[in-house]
């Protein structure tokens, strides 16, 4: 294990520690309060895996995280509405169809060959589309007002609370765990050398748009699972969760926290979501004006993200002691 | 190690109007050392392109070992056997020398980048590496995979006399374990590899035969000097 | 018959339009290969300028010549301060325009209100074609519409700055050693884009409830023009919007628009699986 990798691993196992510690000391609405900004952090993971590991930004994972949240929803308020295994159901549905529409979109486009800023637009209307499906098919998706009663997670008994809570801790960092040891070797190389050289790659004998698509579909069954669980939490759905300004909003997280690393999308989910209350106070027109700005920012000052950002600062303030030193 | 044998038949490509390969029937023997050469815009990179699976041929076949590989995808020809490298070094920049060769191929990572000179560097980045070494690096990614196929498209260009001469050594050492086409128009290389030489000229073969009966062609000569 | 007939001006109506925000879309694409997605945005600032000038007492027709006025100057102004430092990365320039759109929509709803502002066509009266009564509003607008794209065809053709923009879409860098002023190309293109988007806006107002983000879907279905019809090309930008517009009025006959919608959506991108270079490449 590298050093970096050290690093990495004392920082994840820091803030799962903090999150395992807060219930004890955090009211009952902190705790579901968090619990909500924990699965957009799982959403955030599942846009990093993409976006960070094969440099192909997606404008359209809340997709993915609308299909799991309505698909939970509809299913057990339309489908299965009452019965014990209505959760199951619905949580094998919503990953499902975002699993589904990952792999029919992912595979005409990937395989079509477009990368790039056409893929970004691509998913970006993909959005647009999704939304205007959950907005217009209001007989299933209940249109604007969305859909009201969505039951809690029941595997057997029904999850809520502080157990609500601990799951959700567990599956996020389950998934980050597990992506983080499953790109370490072999397949992490190979999908960072397709970011570098996709025809080299290719020359080697990899069949670079099937590893695309794995990481494409795997990533909307992430962003599934996350839309999937928060209704649960909720009790609602709201053509917002399928909405292109969470589509941007994700791209934010991940961008705070630094992209690549998965527990920075983590890190930076929870940051953006405290910021977000402060300024949403202000009026209504402040959040999105933020967003924007936000994102002239990004692109002018720190394309990189953030943490390099504040690497490169920190590098040359470090500089700048040592040479006046000299 | 056997096989590797590339025979083309009749093989031809155009764009548009342009025809870039006509009527190009060669074979390439298993284990031996084979160069292409002819000015510029002769069809020796179309016809490297079609062989590895970047362009599909307009017209007739590319056998491997006997078996057809023509319009197969990139990968599926690197799968069949076949490696390549291309005229602009390309390497994978984010990655070290030792990464690079982690994704190429599951070899012997040491044994090849002692071969190459590169266990100095095993754990550089690729991108920061000098452009000679980043020549080797190539290199040493189609080595590693035990290809039965390497073709190199001006795998010289750039270096110094001394590497140069590095790398006909290093193909020549190659002969009987795996087949080598080199595409170039640097005369002191193919010199250098004093093998069988096909020449291409305005998308056609022209000629083949050992390198000094091809120096000596008056025909060739011509098509160097821009008389014919 | 009467149906068809309808059937076929409604596609044409909205063919017209997506022509019109789409050519810009495709030129810049095809110039600078970046997209802009603060396009849509002038759009709605076509409509507001055509509502701001109703409101104080001017016409229809003085909109019409306003509205790309303010768009070109705005697109010059967004092209200086922003696109041209970003000519290189792609994605940044996605992000970026992006961030721009969020910022004028917000900036349109602290001018003007969130609630829908009204407009007013030119003339109400409706005519007699093919035997179906139509709006002759609608009818202006397809005819305005192509007379448009016709004097664009003109300029791409006939003027040394559509030669100038050809030849940088085929090849800037030859262009360059030519003495073609590539920035000064690139600025004027998306200037012109920004217009036509604008009078684009100032067109649809009166058929559409004027919003600061009715925008966006525009910018959506333009995309997926250029994307079928092939970006930079007059004639892609035809095409695309024929089989955009007309499919999504053709269908929206019978299934609910948003199916509609949908299905254009998934049909290019099928078609992009297998004509990647869209159906009239540049």
């Amino acid at each position: 294990m590298t050093q970096r990798e050290k690093t990495w691993l004392f920082i994840t196992l820091a803030i799962l520690a903090a999150l395992a510690l807060y219930p004890a000391f955090g009211s009952y609405s902190g705790v579901s309060g968090l619990r909500d900004i924990l699965l957009f952090a799982l959403f955030a993971v599942s846009l990093d895996l993409f976006w960070g590991r094969t440099g192909i930004l997606s404008f359209g994972h809340a997709t993915f995280f609308g299909a799991g949240a309505y698909g939970m929803a509809v299913m057990t308020i339309h489908l299965a509405p009452g019965a014990a295994w209505s959760s199951l159901a619905g949580l094998a549905f919503g990953v499902g169809l975002a699993g589904v529409i990952a792999l029919a979109v992912g595979y005409f486009v990937i395989f079509g060959g477009v990368r790039g800023a056409y893929f970004t637009i691509v998913t970006l209307a993909l959005t647009l589309i999704a939304q205007q499906i959950a907005i217009g098919w209001s007989s299933v998706t209940g249109g604007d007002a969305g859909l009201i009663g969505v039951p809690p997670l029941t595997l057997g008994l029904s999850i809520t609370g502080k157990v609500f809570y601990y799951l959700v801790v567990a599956v996020l960092f389950g998934i980050v765990l597990a992506l983080w040891a499953g790109l370490r070797g072999q397949r992490g190389l190979v999908l960072r050398a397709i970011e570098d050289d996709e025809r080299k790659a290719q020359t080697l004998g990899y069949n670079t748009p099937l590893h695309l698509l794995a990481v494409f579909v795997l990533s909307g069954l992430i962003a599934g699972l996350a839309g999937a669980l928060y209704v649960t939490g909720t009790g609602f759905v709201a053509p917002d969760m399928i909405a292109l300004l969470l589509s941007t909003e994700v791209i934010m997280w991940v961008a705070v926290g630094g992209r690549g690393s998965l527990i920075g999308a983590v890190a930076g989910t929870m940051i953006v979501w405290r910021l977000q209350q402060e300024v949403s106070t202000l009026s209504a027109s402040a959040w999105p004006l933020f967003i924007g700005a936000f994102f002239l920012a990004m692109v002018f000052f720190f394309p990189d993200g953030l943490p390099a950002a504040a690497q490169k600062l920190w590098t040359r303030w470090k500089g700048v002691k040592e040479g006046g030193a000299a | 190690m056997t096989g590797g044998e590339l025979r083309t038949e009749g093989l031809g490509r155009r764009f548009g109007g342009l025809v870039a390969v006509e009527d190009v029937s060669v074979t390439f023997a298993a284990g031996e050392v084979s160069c292409v050469i002819g000015p510029n815009g002769a069809g020796k990179s179309t016809l490297l392109n079609m062989i590895c699976g970047a362009i599909a041929p307009s017209a007739g076949r590319i056998l491997f070992d006997g078996k057809p590989v023509e319009g197969l995808s990139r990968h599926a020809i690197a799968r069949a056997g076949i490696a390549r490298k291309f005229q602009v070094p390309s390497v994978f920049g984010s990655l070290t020398v030792a990464e690079n060769l982690a994704v190429a191929g599951g070899g012997d990572a040491e044994a090849v980048m002692a071969r190459t000179g590169l266990a100095a560097e095993r754990d550089t980045r690729a991108d920061v590496l000098a452009h000679g070494k980043k020549q080797w690096l190539e290199i040493a990614m189609g080595l590693i995979r035990r290809p039965r196929l390497l073709l190199l498209d001006e795998p010289t260009a750039g270096l110094s006399p001394e590497e140069t001469q590095a790398v006909a050594d290093l193909l020549l050492s190659l002969r009987g374990t795996c087949t080598v086409v080199v595409i170039d128009h640097d005369m002191h290389f193919v010199r250098a590899l004093s093998a069988r030489t096909v020449v291409m000229h305005q998308g056609r073969l022209v000629a083949e035969g050992d390198f000094s009966a091809i120096e000596r062609d008056p025909m060739v000569r011509d098509i160097y000097l821009g008389r014919a | 018959m009467p149906d068809i007939v309808s059937l076929s001006l409604n596609a044409l109506t909205l063919m017209s339009i997506l022509m019109l925000v789409a050519l810009g879309l495709a030129i810049i694409y095809g110039l600078m290969g970046i997209i802009n997605l603060s396009h849509g945005e002038f759009v709605t600032i076509g409509a507001y300028t055509l509502f701001t000038v109703q409101a104080a007492g001017g016409s229809f027709w003085l909109a019409l010549v306003v509205a790309p006025v303010v768009g070109y100057l705005l697109g010059t102004v967004l092209e200086i301060t922003v696109i041209r430092r970003l000519y290189d990365r792609p994605i940044s320039t996605i992000l970026a325009t992006w961030g721009l759109s969020l910022i004028l929509q917000q900036a349109i709803i602290l001018a003007y209100g969130a609630a829908p502002r009204p407009v007013t066509a030119p003339f109400e009266a409706s005519v007699q074609v093919l035997g179906i009564t139509y709006p002759a509003y609608r009818l202006f607008l397809i005819v305005f519409a192509f007379a448009v794209m016709a004097g664009c065809v003109l300029v791409f053709r006939k003027t040394p700055f559509g030669l100038d923009v050809r030849a940088v879409i085929q090849n800037a860098g030859m262009a360059r050693a030519l003495g073609v002023n590539a920035e000064r190309v690139y600025r004027r293109a998306f200037a012109s884009g920004a217009a036509l988007a604008a009078l684009a806006g100032v067109l649809i107002a009166p058929l559409v409830a004027v919003t600061a983000l009715m925008g966006v879907n525009y910018l959506a279905r333009s995309f997926f023009v250029v994307l079928v019809g092939g970006a930079g090309s007059i004639p892609g930008v035809v095409a695309g919007s024929a089989f955009v517009g007309g499919l999504e009025s053709l269908l929206s006959t019978t299934v609910p628009i948003t199916v509609a919608q949908a299905s254009v959506l998934i049909l290019a991108v099928v078609i992009v699986r297998f004509r990647p270079q869209g159906l009239v490449p540049a």
